[in-house]
């Protein structure tokens, strides 16, 4: 039987479907539509003529009776209707016969729900709504479905709860009552009823008599002339001539309606069935229980299912993202630590200290463009004449050829009867992230410095960090203030207070004044500082001072859906490259929580407003009894006031990360089983699939994946240690070897081994088991970064490799084509022209983060995104031996098998 | 459908295994787990004869009866004329007497040579008859013992049945015992006791008297602590005599007290002392709140003795004359004007002195002190008639009594709280000192009125209290069921229903092996 | 040293002899309030006061000075000497230079107390202990019954008894030391504090003490000292002697009490830099160091002193002032000046009942121009002996270290101490890492600096680590002193209610030993100087508490699962599926239907049978 895989689910077989299709199923449909069309024209209302009124329920409008189910509300209802009833009706068509579905369907199994309806609705209920739709036989045809399945297997089991399979229709019942508006439970309930007598069996009586059936059939030679015509006599033995059984299939027949109905051989051999089963607690459900399990698992259905589950999971994983910015799903931010009183206190920050504000502006735009000694040099002795402790500390890196050095200067005003146990930091990169010089936010800083010594209420220390830059200066005083430094390269603080207990960084680069003010929180690595530290900002920022709030540079921010879905996917792609965005990101990874503010536009706002906003932060922040703690640390923000917490957002990630796992396993499972009905794809009759067991050999696929792995390391040392000017060619032909790789590799395999079907699914199970294994721990960490590569790698999980047939060739060239699209080199390079960035600055800016802020997520994108990619191109372009050997070996191995679990 | 076949015998070893394997299992949850969660989990309720206890505390278990022997010595009459007396006298006062538990009892001294011979130690009180002309009684200051003088004629003949003599010297024991009768009936009439003990005749006004007496009076103590205060309203003066003043005019009466309390005494000067009240005169209701608590050190003294303070204020407030109250005016009339007594705390002194001394003389502190040493027997409880020897025998037995009943009834209400509280834990200690407690109770109950009996008292009424007021009883851990249920349930719970199964399967099992094995043996037998 | 030395030199140079009143000749008091400025406006602000009781009154409980209710705690107690201090906030070393003095009248941020309690063995000393920390924290409405054993340690090297004992009791002395870190010192200790003095806070110095100023201070620190001495000839006496310093920040401390609010100055009042090119009505360099260099008492204390204790000995002044002769100083009338030879303090005699003011001038501008800016007419700070800060170094909720950065400023001498630690039972030190290293030198001189370990490891929840470290310091440089610790868990009933706080450590005293003394006797060596570093805010893994039941029925299900499944695995039997009995609905009502008959078998036969 041909595996499963994206094109194994072919429109042809949906159509040969249709063109089975017998006679009345195609009737009813025809009917459906026909009320469809002439429900479109307007001067004659159908749906009020066919409808079924309680009250209208008249003796000469019993045609309601039967027309009701013809009617639709509108097309999706019809549509809707169609898809359900079909297979349905089929089905039941194709065992009893046409003439025995028409006279039911137009006689009890239509009126009797009807008569029900009308009764409860009218007399019981005393109300008056019309129904209409098929949606009534939909359910009579579930309750018959359901009966039969309980037969077959009375217990699906979940857990350790067994639920009588019967109950499934009522769950869709309730579902459907619940989620589709306008639907008339009623109705439906009455439909299922019928259809639970019907499948007990007590309304045969109702059912024509067969020789009058035969009769009819022979005088008018039905089966002549019609197309399509089941006959009576087919029914007896259904449509292939199999006894309709206790082996008929679980309820999932109708959760994939578009699934071809099943091929029940499997069914023939209930007696070479064995396997194992518990024998003390003798309860039949438990035994139930086993059986089904067992048929499901030998049932080839349920090896063709995952490629479609895991699909579903992509797919419910991206909508799921998209449902987040919706009012059901994201929440109000509010302020969980009541400690921090943002906005209650009064700020005096302004008045004379612009007097003193001008000066320090004056002095520092002196120094511009001076070095960066040179700078300390003059900055530190205004420091020292607030009084307050300073401090210098010179740091290097080594990054992508370059040196990033130089000299961090900083001080503390000690707390007035504090003791220094606790400190709070307010930092002032000399230029920001874009290289601009920090003009207003030095000397802002200065003077919020020579303001907040005048206070004696702070219970924290205040420690005044000036660095020459945004990323390297803060991430080396951090990493020293913490010990985590290497001191050949970063000096030790000679001056050090108590634990950090929050940072404000101000980035204030525009000239003049502002208009609203910009937050940026994303940490290095995509860790978030506590929620209520930007809360209180915001709250601060427009409560008190009447200054808007942007984030994730929406400097215009509409409270709509199209807005917050751009902040937030902002949010996330920050969050999943993991850079460092600002001098405040360095202090996250140390559960420093930080945020840097940067005015932006033209506004009324001037300098002293931005200082009365750092002012009543460092207020709250000073009325901090313990660490920030009570609320969120993973989230989305979408809003200034809107958020996700890590609860909602999270498992769109991890359904990603486990279609992965699902398809590994899927493909374990199904490498255990010989491919031996592989040639006998042609006629579905005499597949025999899940009954034979092969056993694995594993050397060379573990080979092959950890080759991968290891590989990856290549890459990795070469992008973040190769020198800037040598990034862009380096990576040119690291994108060439990356197209060519592949090729060779698979033609190396197909030639130098014999690579079966079988060994190239344990290669995709286990690269694929990796890949799920790593992002769904990953998205714990970095949830964005986790969801982008696994959406970028989802295609991995559908690749197969092509059975060998003329055709194929191509398939095989395209599939690699396209999936060469989705690699990592191709998606950088997508990624930097989109952005209109150069590919050199990119790697930069890359390794600098590995080298400075020890960003991982080059690591993910080498070490767990490229391997599973390379082996996803390996499959695609492979070419399987012949695997008769193995089918032998397996049949061998079966025995064993027997053998093994009979053992008692 | 196939025809489903049989699964092979199994083999016994197996059957045997499985056994084996729940069997141990229940074994090691039965004396095991159990034992170990029962050990772990119960709290530890030390046994309380709460029964005596209680009895003790409704009085059943003592009768306190306080017999007192009075001798008598006649040295100038016969010894047959002497008893005669003697009899007589006991009738008269057993016909007086009502209250069965204070009881006096004569007994006749042996006529010893000379007159000057003090009384005996065993006796609470000597009656010295002397012939004289008339029938007089006279309390001697320093001894307990009664002079009563006699006309020759007084002598009963062995005749008669009465006598004016006898009468009289009953008349007057009863008198001088009467305060203290009182005084003990009132302490039983407070307590719970049995009707049949309680005094009968015993006015309201006189146990009005006696309550705010003894409410006024402290807590029974060993030891005292005296703490002398001089409190001056501005820097003046800044120094007294206070210990030449104490051992002039305090240390008698504590010397004579010794026998019942020790003291213990410190003394203090604090400069620049504001009172509570500041206003010129100070009315009866100023009085209650002159004492600035917060402000003056007058903390009570640590190490258990109860603290009295004796307060020597210098300032220029006087009190009104209006505010005197009644017993305030016990001392004498000049000091009631400066002084007034706080019950159970002790006593202010306002002196007022002019600006410019700075030290206080002896003398100046004389007066002072003189009030204080009467309101000190005051605040002790003593009995205010009879002689000073005679009021101290008697503060005596007023103790012990006291102290008794006290200890009891502490006893009854840990009984009490050990039946309220089923959950609280009691540990050892206090069922030692509960039994401590009653040991000395017993003793003291047996020498009721003697020295030793007071001793007793005392310690069995410390041990009481401290029985009660154990700490770890007090911290009780609240674990409301709710709590246990929400611990237990998801543990026990799906622990115990495979096994419970597990045992079920395996008796059936059992059982029906055993019917096959019976049916098999009945097939061989039938062969 | 200097203040000292001045202090003496002052009470024997002041010569007045008029007495006031004929009883305070004989008292045995004495108070005195030393006020000195420090650069960058601060004002220290040491007052002292102190008084005698001889041993037999103090025998006979007659309590004149000594206050009854701390003697009668002392004589309950059995302590023969008690030094308890109540401090907040640090000594800036690096501008305001040594400490008053000496370090010896100071404790660590909160509340420390170490006594010397007579007992004959050790038991009987932590009992002992216990009745004295439970009556002192009711005395003054501290938390000092928090010092439990895990907070009490016995150090061996650190502390010597500052009074004379006679060697009988020497033997049987038990010293104890308890500290509370955590604990916030406030106007309810101070309060207390006043009651013990002779005269409250009524008259004399102490009518300038007040809570709004005395906690407003940037350092201050109350220490009570009682300790035996044994004059030569005389009898001996019991001295209780109470300190309070503090550093009042000029600037802070002259705002108005009801408008406390620092409001920027109006332009024209900020002092500016005028040589700045710039300059001009809207932009103004500051020149902070100008202003708050004039002060009077009423603007720094809130109110004058209200004339003398009439108990004090009038022999030393009350109020003496020490800050260059250059500078002017205007007082109330009546008041006596008298300038010390050493034209760097003078000090006041203040008549019984007037009131005293004083009003100290900004200094000229010549005096300005010769200091460094910032320390403008006052007197040059002497440098300490030592220089210590101490922090933690590592990150993580795991395990971190201590740094101990000991810098000795002197070009000559090295400085010998003895570095003591007192650490909570859950920091568990590893002592091999402990290691002494000269900043820029290789190991090879690090070897002789650790010259003595005193260690007493911590038993878990029963007692802290006590770590005493005698080491020394080469001449101008600098030693780090590291170790690491680990951080235990703790039970969830022992975390505080502010648990994400973290946990205080106290800080590390720091005893510098005399060096002329003889080297052998390292025991008994008196103490020159003593400075405490700051505390530290230790971070421990802190659960979220607001779930400890979920966990519990969690992990209970989990266990209880685990153990369902094995046990099956080990009871049942496994067969072949169509061994076991038959499968589905079928073999359900067949088995009923086996049943039924079964029954109505059973009844036909009873029917058959009757």
């Amino acid at each position: 039987m041909p595996t499963p895989n994206v094109a194994g689910f072919s429109t042809l077989r949906a159509r040969a479907y249709l063109f089975r299709l017998p006679l009345f199923t195609r009737a009813v449909l025809a009917a459906i539509g026909l009320f469809w069309i002439l429900g479109v024209q307007v001067w004659w209302d159908v749906r009020a003529w066919g409808a079924l009124v309680p009250d209208k329920l008249g003796f000469a409008t019993l045609y309601r009776l039967n027309t009701f189910p013809f009617i639709h509300l509108n097309v999706f209802h019809a549509l809707m209707n169609a898809l359900a009833l079909t297979p349905l009706l089929e089905r039941f068509e194709s065992e009893y016969g046409t003439l025995t579905s028409l006279a039911l369907f137009f006689g009890p199994l239509t009126t009797l729900p009807a008569f029900m309806y009308v009764a409860v609705e009218k007399w019981i209920l005393r109300a008056d709504t019309a129904v209409m739709g098929a949606s009534m036989w939909v359910f009579v045809l579930l309750g018959m479905e359901a009966i039969r399945t309980y037969k077959a297997n009375p217990y699906l089991v979940v857990g350790t709860h067994h639920i009588p399979t019967w109950t499934t229709p009522i769950a869709l019942l309730l579902c459907v009552a619940a989620l589709v508006p306008s639907s008339s439970f009623l109705g439906h309930l009455a439909g299922l009823l019928v259809g639970y007598i019907c499948g007990l069996g007590y309304l045969k009586f109702l059912a024509p008599p067969e020789r009058v059936l035969r009769w009819v059939e022979g005088k008018l030679n039905l089966l002549g002339r019609l197309p399509h015509y089941v006959s009576v006599d087919q029914k007896t033995y259904g449509r292939f001539g199999v006894l309709p059984s206790s082996g008929s299939p679980p309820p999932t027949s109708v959760a994939l309606p578009l699934y071809p109905y099943p091929v029940p051989e499997h069914q023939a051999q209930p007696s070479r069935e064995s396997f194992c089963e518990e024998h003390l607690g003798t309860a039949a459900g438990q035994d139930a229980k086993i059986t089904s399990a067992l048929q499901l698992r030998r049932d080839p259905r349920i090896l063709k299912l995952p490629p479609y589950l895991s699909l579903l999971f992509v797919v419910v994983g991206a909508v799921w993202l998209f449902l987040l910015p919706l009012d059901q799903y994201s929440r109000r931010t509010y302020i969980s630590e009541n400690a921090l009183l943002p906005g209650q206190v009064h700020t005096y920050f302004g008045g004379s200290d612009q007097n003193v504000f001008r000066a320090y502006k004056h002095e520092v735009n002196a120094l511009a463009g001076k070095s960066n000694v040179e700078i300390n040099n003059s900055l530190e002795p205004i420091v020292k004449g607030l009084g307050l402790k300073t401090a210098r500390q010179n740091f290097t890196y080594h990054a992508a050829g370059r040196t990033y050095a130089g000299e961090n200067l900083y001080a503390i005003l000690q707390a007035p009867r504090g003791d220094a146990t606790e400190a709070i930091v307010l930092v002032a990169a000399w230029e920001n992230v874009k290289h601009e010089l920090n003009r207003n936010g030095i000397p802002l800083a200065l003077t919020l410095a020579r303001y907040f010594k005048r206070w004696s209420l702070w219970s924290k220390d205040i420690i005044l960090l000036l660095t020459p830059d945004s990323i390297a200066g803060p991430q080396a005083w951090v990493d020293a203030y913490h010990d985590a430094h290497d001191p050949s390269r970063v000096a030790s603080l000679p001056l050090k207070s108590g634990l950090l207990q929050g940072a404000i960084a101000i980035d204030y680069a525009q000239e003049g004044r502002f208009e609203s003010l910009h937050i940026v929180y994303d940490g290095v690595n995509g860790q978030l500082p506590n929620l209520d530290l930007i809360n209180s900002v915001v709250s601060i920022a427009r409560g008190q001072m009447g200054i808007d709030v942007a984030l994730q540079e929406m400097w215009r921010h509409s409270d709509d859906y199209k807005d917050r879905l751009r902040t937030m996917l902002r949010g996330m792609l920050k969050q999943g490259l993991g850079l460092a965005s600002g001098p405040h990101s360095s202090f996250i990874p140390y559960h420093v929580d930080a945020v840097t503010l940067r005015p932006f536009g033209e506004g009324w706002q001037d300098e002293m407003a931005l200082g009365r906003v750092v002012e009543g932060s460092f207020r709250s922040l000073n009325n901090l009894l313990e660490h920030l703690h009570q609320s969120f640390f993973f989230y989305l923000l979408m809003h200034r006031e809107r958020f996700v917490s890590i609860g909602t957002y999270l498992p769109s990630a991890m359904l990603v990360a486990a279609n992965f796992t699902i398809m590994a396993i899927a493909l374990w499972v199904k490498s255990g089983h010989s491919e031996g009905g592989g040639q006998a794809t042609a006629d579905s009759k005499t597949v025999t699939p899940a009954n034979h067991a092969a056993e694995r050999d594993l050397s060379l696929p573990l080979g092959v994946v950890t080759l991968c792995q290891v590989l990856s390391v290549i890459p990795l040392y070469l992008f973040n240690h190769v020198p800037e000017s040598a990034l862009t060619p380096l990576f040119i032909t690291f994108a060439l070897l990356n197209t060519l790789l592949p090729p060779v590799l698979s033609h190396l395999l197909a030639t130098k081994t014999t690579f079966t079907l079988a060994q190239y699914d344990l290669v995709q199970c286990f690269s694929l088991l990796l890949l799920g294994m790593f992002l769904s721990s990953l998205a714990t960490l970095n949830f964005s970064l986790a969801l982008i590569i696994g959406l970028l790698a989802a295609p991995l999980s559908f690749v197969r490799p092509f059975s060998p047939s003329p055709t194929s060739g191509l398939k095989r060239i395209a599939c690699a084509v396209l999936l060469n699209a989705v690699s990592p080199t191709a998606v950088l390079l997508a990624g930097a022209l989109y952005w209109r960035l150069d590919v050199r600055s990119v790697l930069r800016d890359a390794a600098v983060a590995w080298h400075v802020t020890g960003t991982y997520s080059p690591v993910v994108v080498w070490c767990v995104w490229w391997p599973a990619w390379l082996a996803g191109q390996l499959i695609v372009l492979a070419r399987p031996a012949p695997a008769s050997a193995s089918a032998r070996r397996s049949n061998g191995a079966w025995a064993g098998d027997d053998g093994k679990v009979k053992g008692e | 459908m196939t025809p489903r076949k049989q699964p092979p015998p199994e083999s016994p070893s197996d059957i045997r295994r499985r056994t084996h394997v729940i069997l141990s299992f229940w074994l090691i949850i039965l004396f095991l787990g159990l034992p170990i969660w029962w050990w772990t989990t119960t709290i530890y309720r030390a046994r309380l004869p709460l029964q005596e206890m209680l009895e003790w505390a409704d009085g059943k278990a003592c009768r306190p009866v306080f017999p007192l022997r009075i001798s008598i010595q006649a040295n100038s009459l016969q010894e047959q004329e002497a008893q005669n007396l003697l009899r007589l006298t006991q009738h008269a006062l057993d016909d007086l007497n009502d209250f069965s538990g204070h009881h006096l009892r004569l007994q006749l001294s042996p006529p010893s040579s000379d007159a000057k011979q003090t009384h005996d130690s065993g006796s609470a009180l000597t009656i010295r008859l002397i012939p004289g002309e008339t029938t007089t009684a006279t309390l001697d200051p320093l001894e307990p013992v009664l002079d009563i003088t006699y006309p020759p004629n007084a002598i009963p003949l062995p005749t008669s049945s009465s006598s004016t003599l006898a009468t009289y010297v009953a008349a007057q024991l009863r008198s001088t015992f009467a305060e203290e009768q009182a005084t003990i009936s009132y302490l039983l009439s407070t307590n719970a006791i049995p009707s049949e003990h309680r005094p009968q005749g015993l006015s309201p006004e006189a146990a009005e008297s006696l309550s705010k007496r003894t409410t006024r009076s402290l807590k029974y103590a060993p030891t005292y602590h005296l703490t002398f205060s001089l409190f001056t309203s501005g820097p003046l003066p800044s120094s007294w005599d206070i210990e030449a003043a104490i051992d002039e005019y305090m240390k008698p009466v504590l010397d004579v007290l010794s026998p019942i309390h020790n003291f213990t005494i410190d003394t203090q000067v604090q400069l620049y002392a504001t009172p509570g009240v500041q206003n010129q005169v100070l009315n009866k209701e100023d009085l209650s709140s002159f004492i600035n608590a917060a402000e003056w050190p007058l903390s009570p003294s640590i190490g258990g003795a109860p603290t009295i303070n004796f307060i020597v204020f210098v300032g220029n407030q006087t009190i009104a004359a209006a505010s005197q109250s009644p017993e305030d005016a016990s001392g004498s009339e000049s000091s009631a004007a400066h002084s007034w007594l706080i019950p159970q705390w002790g006593t202010v002194y306002l002196l007022s002195l002019p600006l410019d001394v700075t030290h206080l003389s002896v003398a100046s502190l004389k007066q002072p002190l003189l009030t204080f040493t009467s309101h000190l027997l005051s605040l002790t409880g003593t009995p205010q008639s009879g002689s000073l020897p005679l009021r101290l025998s008697t503060l005596a037995r007023i103790r012990s009594a006291d102290l008794l009943l006290r200890a009891s009834s502490t006893l009854g209400s840990l009984a009490r709280l050990a039946l309220a509280l089923p959950s609280i834990s009691i540990p050892r200690s206090v069922a030692d000192g509960v039994a401590k407690t009653m040991a000395h109770l017993r003793l003291a109950c047996e020498t009721l009125g003697g020295a030793e009996g007071l001793a007793h008292a005392r310690i069995a009424e410390a041990e009481a209290e401290r029985a009660f007021f154990e700490k770890s009883m007090v911290g009780q851990l609240y674990f409301p069921d709710e709590h246990k249920i929400a611990v237990y349930l998801p543990l026990l719970g799906p622990v115990a229903v495979p096994l419970v199964l597990g045992l079920i399967n395996e008796l059936k099992a059992w059982s029906k092996r055993r019917r096959e094995m019976a049916k098999r043996g009945e097939e061989k037998k039938r062969e | 040293m200097r203040q000292l030395f001045s202090l003496i030199f002052l009470s024997l140079l002041s010569l007045s002899v008029s007495s006031v009143h004929p009883s305070s000749s004989s008292s045995d008091y004495h108070e005195q309030l030393v006020l000195r400025p420090l650069p960058l406006s601060a004002l220290l602000a040491s007052f002292n006061f102190r008084s005698n009781t001889t041993f037999s009154e103090f025998e006979a409980r007659n309590f004149r000075l000594f206050p009854r209710s701390l003697a009668q705690i002392l004589q309950h107690a059995g302590t023969r000497e008690l030094h308890l201090r109540f401090s907040l906030g640090r000594w800036d070393a690096e501008s305001w230079g040594a400490r008053p003095w000496d370090g010896a009248r100071e404790g660590g941020t909160g509340v420390e107390l170490w006594a010397w309690l007579e007992a004959d063995t050790d038991e009987e000393a932590d009992h002992k202990w216990l009745i004295l920390t439970n009556a002192l924290s009711g005395l003054f409405c501290a938390s000092l019954n928090f010092i439990d054993a895990t907070r009490t340690t016995r150090p061996v090297m650190s502390f010597q008894p500052e009074g004379d004992h006679p060697n009988s009791t020497v033997t049987n002395m038990h010293l104890l030391y308890g500290v509370l870190p955590h604990e916030v010192v406030c106007t309810e200790n101070l309060t207390p504090f006043l009651k013990l003095l002779p005269c409250k806070g009524k008259a004399g110095i102490a009518t300038l003490l007040d809570g709004h100023k005395l906690f407003d201070a940037s350092w201050q620190s109350m220490a009570i000292d009682i300790r035996p001495i044994c004059p030569s000839g005389g009898e001996c006496v019991l001295q209780i002697e109470q300190t309070i310093d503090m550093v009042l920040d000029i600037e802070r401390s002259k705002r108005p009490r009801d408008n406390p609010i620092p409001r920027p100055p109006p332009g024209h009042e900020l002092p500016c830099d005028t040589s700045k090119p710039y300059h001009s009505h809207d932009t103004c360099f500051p020149a902070d160091y100008k202003a708050n260099q004039d002060w009077s008492l009423s603007q720094v204390f809130g109110k004058t002193i209200k004339g003398t204790c009439p108990l004090m000995d009038p022999t030393n002044p009350p109020v003496c002032l020490q800050i260059p002769d250059s500078r002017t100083v205007y007082i109330s009338d009546g008041v006596v000046e008298k300038k010390n030879p050493d034209r760097n303090s003078r000090c006041f005699d203040i008549p019984p009942t007037a009131d005293f003011e004083m009003v100290v001038t900004p200094p000229s501008d010549d005096d300005a121009a010769q200091t460094s800016p910032g320390a403008v007419g006052v007197l040059q700070p002497e440098t300490p002996l030592l220089y210590a800060e101490r922090s933690f170094t590592g990150h993580g909720q795991e395990r971190g270290g201590v740094q101990t950065i000991l810098r000795n400023p002197s070009p000559d001498r090295e400085v010998e101490f003895v570095y003591m630690e007192t650490l909570p039972w859950f920091m568990r030190i590893y002592l091999h890492t402990m290691e002494a290293r000269i900043a820029g030198h290789n190991a090879a001189h690090n070897a002789s600096l650790i010259q003595q370990v005193s260690y007493r490891p911590a038993l878990d929840r029963a007692r802290g680590t006590q770590l005493e470290v005698r080491m020394r310091v080469p001449a101008a440089s600098t030693v780090f002193l590291t170790y690491d610790f680990e951080k235990s868990i703790l039970r969830y009933t022992e975390y505080p209610p502010d648990a994400n706080r973290g946990f205080d450590v106290a800080a590390a005293v720091i005893t510098i030993l005399n060096s002329n003394a003889d080297k052998d006797a390292a025991g008994g060596r008196s103490a020159v100087y003593t400075l405490r570093t700051t505390s530290l805010l230790c971070s421990l893994p802190t659960p979220d508490f607001s779930m400890p039941y979920n966990v519990i029925i969690f992990t209970s299900t989990a266990i209880a699962l685990a153990f369902g499944g094995m046990f099956n695995i080990i009871v049942r039997r496994f067969v072949a599926a169509d061994e076991g009995p038959e499968v589905g609905l079928g073999a359900l009502t067949g088995r009923l239907k086996g049943r039924l008959n079964g029954l109505l078998e059973r009844l036909r036969r009873r029917t058959g049978n009757k």
